[in-house]
């Protein structure tokens, strides 16, 4: 692998993660219980909050998608 | 089963597990520390970042192959059932492990040049055209990636936002992640150190797991029931029921059933369950409810409905007893549909 693409490899990588941990932060601040009424308030504590913060920063394409197309509440 | 979320669900055997777990890696990266100074060959001298790079490295990968033999363990002897149940720390602890093992090597390999340490590990060695000489830290990467997104999903929110076909297929990239760790070894570690440990373990490593799935399979497939009557799958006689436990057929198509007695009754219910499809045929009835051994979630035995105020169903099939045997219809019922159980000692 060359210099250059390692370097775009680790840039488009860094650029994921950072905009993952932005949508982290609006699950951890009432997006998740938007799409999961067992999520709302204190149905969701600060521990567990921190607890899915990476799950959607490796995630967010699909619970950024969520956030915005989901109508039903999820089965469990 | 609809609740407030909890960061760990504990019980006091989950803690003694964990407690356990936590002494057992303790107890290995000393041994291994002590063993690989004591044992340095003349003339050899290891940094320690150098043998807690190695410890962990083994360390991860062993827990990691214990991991995957877990399940077809599981069916053959209770003795692993613990584990079974408790595979979820276990696997956020084996990516905390390769985390370490990984975060060491970047600083102590990479991490000395001008270069980002993260494009050292990519270029440091450009022969992807080469077998022996393949860069075999991308396959470490690929795989802690993969272990990464394992681990921070093991949460109950994300079962039930993923939803449990994605969250399966997600965790399902385990074969991969470990594939991709042979490799990383094989191709890696072992061509710059030989000792015939190393070979041994790696090699005892994949063809135990590959051998343990391969006979579990072909035992699943031997129990895959066809005999019968009139269509309706032999489960077992009345008298080697034992109470409030089940027996789980395996219908030639379709989910595995799980067939409980409770008492003089007999019912059946889907073996799957609709948390994270635990096997309730390996779970028992507690409160006349039959309850999953992997997260206690229930349901009745007579409709497979969570008790009020939870939501969840299950399919249910019909049963019957024909001369002191057990046999269940394999065409299930549309989930929480009621159905009369069986009673022992009543005619057919």
């Amino acid at each position: 692998m060359s210099e250059t693409a390692a370097e775009t490899l680790v840039l488009a990588l860094g650029i994921y993660f950072g905009i993952g941990l932005l949508v982290g932060l609006i699950y951890m601040l009432g997006g998740a219980g938007r799409i999961d009424p067992a999520a709302k308030g204190k149905g969701l504590p600060f521990r567990v909050r921190l607890l899915i913060l990476p799950g959607v920063a490796g995630l967010w394409p699909i619970m950024l998608t969520k956030l915005f197309t989901q109508k039903e509440p999820p089965v469990s | 089963m609809s609740h407030d979320y909890k960061a760990v669900q504990s019980t006091p055997f989950k803690k003694r597990f964990d407690l356990w777990l936590l002494i057992g890696i303790a107890l290995y990266l000393v041994g291994f520390i002590a063993v690989s100074f004591s044992t340095q060959p003349a003339g050899e001298s290891l940094h320690p970042v150098q043998v807690v790079i190695r410890a962990t490295g083994t360390l991860a990968f062993l827990l990691l192959t214990f991991i995957l033999c877990i399940g077809p363990l599981a069916r053959f002897t209770d003795r692993f059932k613990p584990f079974l149940y408790n595979r979820r720390h276990l696997g956020v602890t084996t990516f905390l492990i390769a985390l370490m093992h990984a975060a060491l090597t970047i600083m102590w390999y990479h991490g000395f040049s001008e270069t980002n340490p993260l494009v050292s590990v990519f270029i440091s060695n450009p022969r992807y055209d080469s077998l022996s000489g393949f860069p075999f830290e991308s396959l470490g990467f690929v795989a802690l990636i993969i272990l990464f997104l394992m681990a921070a999903t093991s949460h109950d929110f994300w079962n039930a936002n993923l939803g449990p076909g994605l969250w399966k297929t997600l965790h399902m990239g385990v074969y991969f992640a470990y594939a991709a760790l042979v490799l990383h070894v094989a191709l890696g570690a072992i061509q710059f150190n030989k000792d015939p440990i190393y070979v041994g373990l790696l090699a005892a490593s994949a063809v135990t797991v590959i051998g343990l799935h391969l006979i579990s399979g072909i035992a699943g497939l031997r129990s895959s029931h066809r005999d019968g009557l009139d269509g309706w799958l032999k489960v077992a006689a009345v008298a080697d029921m034992e109470d409030a436990r089940a027996k789980i057929i395996r219908p030639a198509k379709g989910e595995a059933i799980a067939v409980f007695r409770d008492g003089e009754k007999i019912s059946a219910v889907s073996n799957v369950c609709r948390h994270q499809g635990g096997p309730l045929g390996e779970g028992k009835i507690v409160d006349g409810c039959i309850t999953c051994p992997w997260h206690g979630f229930q349901y009745r035995m007579q409709d497979g409905q969570s008790p009020p105020p939870f939501t969840e169903k299950i399919a249910t099939y019909a049963t019957r007893i024909v001369d002191g045997v057990v046999y269940v219809n394999p065409e299930p019922n549309a989930p929480g549909t009621p159905q009369t159980p069986s009673q022992i000692g009543a005619s057919a």
